[in-house]
């Protein structure tokens, strides 16, 4: 029994009996709420008004709790900064300050008791606020990986093109000199939202974001050059017309995923022909209609993308990562 | 250009690349073997953490009242009690007995005095609710009727069959088959949820899929 382990942890080769059942029975399984998801993007823009209000009874006299205070900041390598301040040991990085690494320093930030974010070399981070309401930090250039556990939408990341919201998970997040951003979601739910442009980032996934643009559209890391040009060119470059019809004749295992996000954006027909040529590669849940997929039928395209919810494709995984198996 | 040390989100491995994130995809850009079989999609269960979530101190907080911290149990464990109430009730009752279980852990969270047996607590909540959801006797027809014409009906036809194969098992294999088959929990997911040894877990789960490919007719 040792040797064939993937009845107990799916570890070891697959057992296509096993495999075959789980892919039967898994539509009947619990579904978290969507909708409380993507209610995440409606927080983010709350608690913008939510940090008005609070520095109102803030300023109230007889307001009595503790202050806005700082988190613990442990070097991982070199001598990062808290602005001027070369940092030794441990410090204390306080709202307001800058967090910086050279090319040859590291540090990582105790976020209270909820995680943590590791900052990596070349780096430049701002403490936004450390409240209870909504911890925030703003990455202006560099990495950053957050790994931090709490209530959805309590952490959030602002960078130059978006801002991440967690909802309970492990991520890594990279700006460019141009603003220009990457997420790669490792485990639950990123929120990305600016201008009212959102996406939802499901683990094993990334999603690039511009400056002026917000985010685009996610994509699973093994997405061929191809298939990711052309998403670029329909997430960011007005100036093109959408090539909806070749991203939609790229579809393989790897990048179907994507599609299914694209659905709210293009038009009936070309969502009638991702229904299509997704669901020939993964038949969709039951209740999931051809007709309401057209139709945009708000909680039908909700469930469609939660099929995709956490993914892990065994062929996408096996061509596209030979390097690891 | 992203020329860092870049995480692939599958493995969590670190690459070194010298170009942007393009590059790192083309190496991958292999074709692919459209012969293999086993082309699914597949619930991964979650990843492990050097952070694990901090059970014990959410259900503290809870019991001191903090609605945050037992949303975030709620997160952590609902796909457990779905899976318990899924293998006694309907499924489409198992939506609504789920927020009753949570509704009733919530009212009753400050009489558990070992923070650590919040899982099994929760587990034998669900159990009690799906036993007295079938005293009162509702329907157990499934209200989740399908379009014939739908091409999806058939695979949703054939999955509760299943599964009311597994529901005419004993009830400590349909249970753990459940979690295992239809929620996505692996076996040490299962024991650490509901309390359970992983030798009971294993033992379940085994005889479980002996009785249930029985069923099915299947040889093994």
């Amino acid at each position: 029994m040792k040797d064939h382990e993937y009845w107990w942890d799916r570890s070891g080769a697959s057992d296509p009996e096993i495999a075959k059942l789980e892919r039967l029975l898994s539509p009947l399984g619990y579904r978290p709420s969507r909708r409380r998801m993507e209610a995440v993007g409606y927080l983010q823009a709350g608690l913008a008004l939510a940090a008005v209000l609070v520095l109102f009874w803030l300023a109230e006299p007889h307001r009595s709790g503790p202050p806005d205070t700082g988190w613990s900041v442990n070097v991982l390598a070199g001598t990062p900064r808290i602005g001027a301040q070369a940092l030794t040991g441990t410090g204390t990085l306080l709202p307001g300050q800058w967090l910086m690494t050279d090319d040859s320093s590291a540090a990582e930030i105790v976020v209270s008791d909820r995680g943590h974010v590791r900052l990596e070399p070349g780096s430049r981070l701002y403490l936004v606020t450390t409240d209870t309401l909504g911890r925030r930090v703003r990455l202006t250039e560099g990495m950053v990986h957050v790994a931090v556990w709490g209530p959805s939408g309590g952490f959030v990341v602002e960078t130059p093109a978006a801002s991440a919201a967690d909802l309970e998970g492990e991520y890594t997040l990279t700006v460019d000199a141009r603003g220009h951003g990457l997420l790669c979601v490792e485990s639950g739910w990123v929120s990305l939202e600016r201008n009212g442009r959102t996406a939802l980032v499901p683990s094993g996934a990334q999603c690039e974001m511009r400056p002026g643009r917000g985010p685009g559209t996610p994509y699973l890391a093994g997405a061929s050059t191809d298939y990711l040009e052309l998403l670029r060119a329909f997430d960011f470059d007005s100036a093109q017309t959408a090539p909806v019809n070749e991203l939609i004749d790229l579809a393989s295992p790897c990048n179907a995923f994507s599609l299914v996000y694209l659905v709210d954006r293009v038009e009936p027909m070309q969502r009638g022909r991702i229904f299509d040529r997704v669901t020939a590669l993964y038949p969709p849940w039951s209740g999931i209609t051809r007709a309401g997929i057209v139709a945009l039928e708000t909680s039908m395209v909700a469930t469609w993308q939660d099929q995709f919810e956490c993914f892990e494709s065994e062929v996408c995984r096996a061509s596209c990562l030979p390097d690891v198996l | 250009m992203w020329s860092r040390v870049v995480r692939t989100a599958y493995t969590g491995r670190e690459q070194h690349t010298s170009n942007s994130v393009v590059t790192s995809a083309k190496r991958f850009d292999r074709p692919v073997d459209w012969s293999r079989s086993g082309l699914h999609l597949r619930r991964v269960p979650p990843r492990d953490h050097v952070h694990s979530p901090p059970l014990s101190r959410w259900v503290e907080e809870s019991q001191a009242g903090r609605r945050e911290s037992f949303d975030a149990l709620t997160r952590h464990y609902a796909a457990m009690v779905h899976g318990i109430l899924l293998s006694h009730a309907p499924r489409a009752e198992a939506e609504d007995l789920l927020q009753d279980v949570f509704i009733k852990a919530w009212q009753n969270l400050g009489g558990l005095r070992e923070v650590e047996a919040f899982g099994p607590w929760l587990a034998t909540l669900a159990r009690n609710r799906a036993t007295d959801f079938h005293r009162r006797k509702r329907s157990e027809v499934s209200i989740d009727a399908l379009d014939p014409a739908d091409p999806s009906a058939g695979r949703h036809a054939e999955a509760v069959r299943v599964l009311e194969l597994i529901r005419t098992l004993p009830e400590t294999y349909r249970e753990t088959l459940v979690l295992r088959l239809v929620e996505g929990l692996t076996g040490p997911e299962i024991a650490l949820c509901t309390g359970l040894t992983h030798g009971s877990v294993r033992v379940n789960l085994h005889r479980g899929l002996q009785l249930l490919r029985e069923k099915l007719g299947v040889v093994k």
